[in-house]
């Protein structure tokens, strides 16, 4: 009679065993779906020939951010994303590192930021398997920078936005993009060859 | 004891349906479309002619599809991998039967191209940018990859793997396999 219960211990850990295996095919980067979202949520405050506001912002790599110190040196992208551990965020910097080559043969950095903490950031990033690009967190004071440019949304994430800020310190492109979908990396980088001497 | 004779049929039952999920998320791969510029070559590996092609169109026996993302991380870390596998199914008895193609979900024409010249994938990938494949194959997760058998018409789906594959070698040896039965 004993046996019985030990059978079902078994036939109901190799279930488990089962389920935690199916969900590791997916790999080690899980992610929380928000669903779908109000496409944009704010309302801009600057536009293309503004000087861009200045901000200064730690990075998950250690040390502070400043966006005018690549003034005379380097075109900076600028990419807001809503939240870690979302799916299309995790969905569009692995993309753009993959390109960073690209990015830098147009003398231009790109810059990732978000609303999340810079722990949270970190482990999000890590999960990523890395990026090459610095990763800033504008989580306090809450939503600063992206308050500053006008897309801070009503639920303290940042739109999904693109922006591009030449060597001069000039915006050049913005792109408030449906937070649903990513930005197509080809736009930017015509973005940036516009920019070429 | 009925009662964990009970316990147990349940155990077993959800784990027969846990275990069968992957390889039921398609019986028969969809007749997409196949949207973007290939290489003259690359036409002539796939045995379609000029102009707009769907899947059925391939003039071969079985079909390696995987579902990528240029954005996926664990897609670039498995290209190589998987361009391994392409040159070694080129290389094998099954050469013949066997096609690779790469369907980028949610990429662009750009975004194709940059993976396949980063990557130098040389099997024919096309463009998805509205992810009108992707749903068609139920929305996997990326990559994913689906062995078809495109014999009699009938596109059956032999294989699906969803992820990275860990162990390549298996994965390749067990495609061949099938495709010489």
């Amino acid at each position: 009679m004993r046996r019985a219960p030990l059978f079902s211990l078994f036939a109901c850990g190799l279930l488990a065993w089962s389920l935690l295996a199916s969900v590791a095919l997916a790999d080690d980067l899980e992610t929380f779906d928000p669903g779908r979202l109000k496409p944009t949520d704010s309302t801009l405050k600057v536009k293309v020939g503004d000087a861009a506001p200045d901000f200064t912002l730690p990075a998950i790599q250690g040390g502070t951010v400043t966006l005018s110190d690549y003034r005379g040196k380097k075109n900076v992208v600028l990419s807001f994303v809503p939240a870690a551990w979302t799916p299309v965020c995790s969905d569009q910097w692995p993309g753009y590192n993959l390109a960073l080559d690209m990015f830098r043969a147009l003398d231009a950095e790109i810059l990732g930021i978000s609303e999340d903490n810079t722990p949270s950031q970190a482990m999000w990033v890590k999960a990523m398997h890395g990026l090459g690009f610095p990763v800033l967190s504008d989580f306090w004071p809450h939503g600063k920078v992206a308050g500053a440019l006008g897309i801070l949304r009503s639920d303290g994430m940042a739109e999904r936005a693109i922006v591009i800020v030449d060597k001069q310190g000039v915006i050049r492109y913005i792109d408030v993009h449906d937070i649903n979908s990513r930005p197509d990396l080809g736009t930017i980088i015509h973005e940036l060859e516009k920019l070429a001497p | 004891m009925k009662k964990y004779s009970l316990t147990l049929a349940a155990c077993l039952i959800a784990l027969a349906a846990v275990l069968a999920a992957p390889a039921m998320a398609l019986d028969v791969f969809p007749d997409v479309a196949l949207q973007g510029k290939i290489s003259p070559e690359q036409r002539q590996y796939l045995g379609v002619p000029d102009g707009d092609i769907r899947l059925s169109d391939i003039n071969a026996d079985f079909v390696l599809v995987e579902v990528f993302s240029m954005y996926c991380p664990i897609c670039q870390h498995d290209a190589p991998g998987v361009n391994d596998m392409f040159a070694r199914t080129l290389a094998s008895d099954q050469a013949g039967k066997v096609r690779f193609v790469g369907i980028g979900a949610g990429n662009t024409p750009f975004e194709v191209a940059f993976y396949r010249k980063k990557f130098d994938v040389q099997f024919p990938l096309f463009e998805d940018p509205d992810y009108t494949a992707h749903k068609a194959v139920g929305n996997v997760g990326t990559p994913a990859y689906y062995l078809v058998d495109l014999r009699d018409r009938k596109r059956a789906v032999l294989v699906f793997h969803e992820g990275e594959i860990k162990d390549k070698e298996a994965f390749l040896k067990n495609m061949l396999e099938l495709a010489g039965k």
